[in-house]
């Protein structure tokens, strides 16, 4: 006997540190000040896809530092990927990159993330949440999307369609680790810079500080400076990775879910290729940055 | 037009950057360069309109081309709608800018309630309503310490731009008073209240007409 559709879902024994609904997010509306969001390492989230073989984009749990444990209520193709944690089945570790079954009233217990930042569980049920902008991801700060515009939060249950899915399987994994390497180009303002900042900027090691979320992370490292006879900036659009660089000379990094229009020199721009990789930066990641070349577009 | 430098924001996008402010101008821009469909996104703001493009379909030096040709002749737009928009001048901040500026508050509602503002842009967060047209004699600092929290509708000025906050926010705009009105609902049909190119004009209405017409949830 199958159980009714109705009582497919995920309940929240507990949420971890940050848990939302994202998937690739609602591009192309930052001129109505909405952010794009979505997952913040599309990588991983594309892979825990695959594993259940549904679409690349199809929304997921986005967990961060510390996961979640989460109850089923009916049998669930699911699979866990992303930056290494242990994943356990009813108490059973069980494989990241790979597809599981868990049967009705499974326990999926997620844990502490050893180096990174995100991880990201599909399903091989689509999960029911608020959309706006053709997408369920969840811009916490806005309240769009996700269950109920916010953070998964205990006793929360979020409804699952029906099962499907071309069927499980496995992916390579990623080798995620706390230190980041992003490649960068220079940014509008880039001129406004003295010269021994712009040498400093790809010379020198970097730090996220404890203000480290989706919106953005500010960077701890030698002080930067601008040249004094940088003129007022205007607001002007504000684009996931930037290094923004504010009066005080800490740079301050925009990630998925920053504002939509800035008012800070934009120094320079992580290049496309290397964003993915922002999502796992975590209070306390070291962070080089090296300017692209021709060949890293 | 406004002289205009184009410079490259990262390896997907390019900044327009004009020297003067386009007001009302601003939406033929967009449009045009809108109706390339070479854009992921177009985003304008006072003096800039940046647009995002997939480096693997087209090289910047095509771009940059076709930003040039689109810019050179901008789609002629109809000016939009004059919205009267209700506002309970009881701002935290409005005897203090008065007192900044010289004025007393009610000159100041008065001066700032007179003109009609072409909405420049939508920006920040969802819906946050970016206006031209403020008089420059009303031009005030951004708060030293921003509020962790304005209210939504509240209605600000910061430097020589005037807007209204369209969610709960932090902020640093000098408040001078509040709109009783939603500016961004996502179940609606029309989420937004206000687009690019409208005009609006500001009425000021008493504490009792704005408890009548309010649509924010707190």
């Amino acid at each position: 006997m199958s159980s009714p559709l109705s009582t497919a879902e995920v309940q929240i024994i507990r949420p971890g540190l940050q848990t939302t609904i994202q998937d690739f997010g609602r591009a192309g509306l930052r001129h109505k000040g909405v952010p794009a969001s979505g997952a913040a390492d599309p990588r991983a989230m594309i892979r825990a896809n695959r594993c259940v073989g549904v679409e690349d984009g199809a929304a997921v749990l986005e967990f961060t530092l510390n996961g979640p444990t989460l109850r089923l209520t009916a049998d669930t193709g699911f699979a866990v990927a992303g930056a290494p944690c242990d994943v356990k089945l009813n108490g059973r570790v069980v494989s990241a990159f790979k597809g599981h079954l868990a049967k009705a009233g499974s326990l999926i217990e997620i844990g502490r993330i050893t180096a990174g930042a995100r991880g990201y569980i599909a399903f091989d049920r689509a999960i029911a949440a608020r959309e706006f902008g053709g997408s369920k991801s969840t811009h916490i700060y806005s309240g769009l999307g996700g269950h109920k515009g916010r953070a998964l939060e205990k006793h929360d249950r979020i409804k699952l369609g029906p099962r499907g899915g071309t069927g499980l399987s496995h992916e390579d994994s990623l080798r995620i680790t706390d230190a980041q390497i992003l490649r960068i180009v220079p940014g509008p303002e880039f001129r406004w810079l003295t010269e021994k900042t712009k040498t400093r900027l790809t010379r020198l090691p970097f730090t996220a500080g404890t203000q480290t979320d989706r919106m953005g992370t500010r960077l701890i490292g030698k002080t930067l400076r601008l040249k004094s006879k940088t003129p007022e900036m205007v607001s002007s659009a504000l684009l996931p990775g930037t290094l923004q660089l504010p009066a005080g000379g800490q740079i301050v990094l925009s990630l998925v879910d920053s504002h939509c229009t800035g008012g800070y020199v934009r120094a320079a721009r992580i290049i496309r290729r290397d964003l993915p990789l922002t999502g796992q930066i975590k209070p306390g990641s070291p962070i080089w940055f090296r300017w692209a070349t021709e060949d890293d577009a | 037009m406004s002289p205009y430098r184009l410079m490259s924001y990262g390896d997907d996008a390019l900044l327009v950057e004009f020297e003067a402010e386009l007001g009302g101008a601003l939406p033929m821009y967009v449009a045009q360069l809108r109706e390339t469909k070479l854009f992921s996104d177009v985003i304008p703001a006072y003096r800039s309109i940046t647009v995002q493009f997939d480096p693997q379909s087209a090289s910047e030096e095509q771009v940059r081309e076709v930003i040039t040709k689109a810019l050179s002749n901008p789609i002629k737009l109809p000016p939009g709608p004059l919205i009267e928009v209700p506002v309970y001048y009881n701002g935290p901040d409005l005897r203090s800018a008065a007192k900044t500026l010289g004025l007393k508050p009610k000159a100041l509602i008065e001066a700032h309630s007179t003109p009609i503002y072409d909405v420049a842009f939508l920006g920040f967060l969802p819906g946050f309503t970016f206006l031209s047209g403020l008089p420059k004699t009303l031009a005030l600092p951004r708060l030293e310490t921003p509020r962790l929290r304005v209210k939504p509708g509240s209605v600000g000025i910061a430097k020589a731009q005037t807007g209204i906050y369209s969610l709960p926010s932090p902020g640093g705009w000098q408040l001078l008073g509040r709109t009783p009105w939603r500016l961004f609902n996502p179940e609606a049909t029309q989420p937004f209240r206000f687009k690019a190119a409208d005009r609006l004009k500001f009425t000021p209405i008493s504490k009792a007409e704005f408890d009548a017409l309010l649509e924010h949830e707190a």
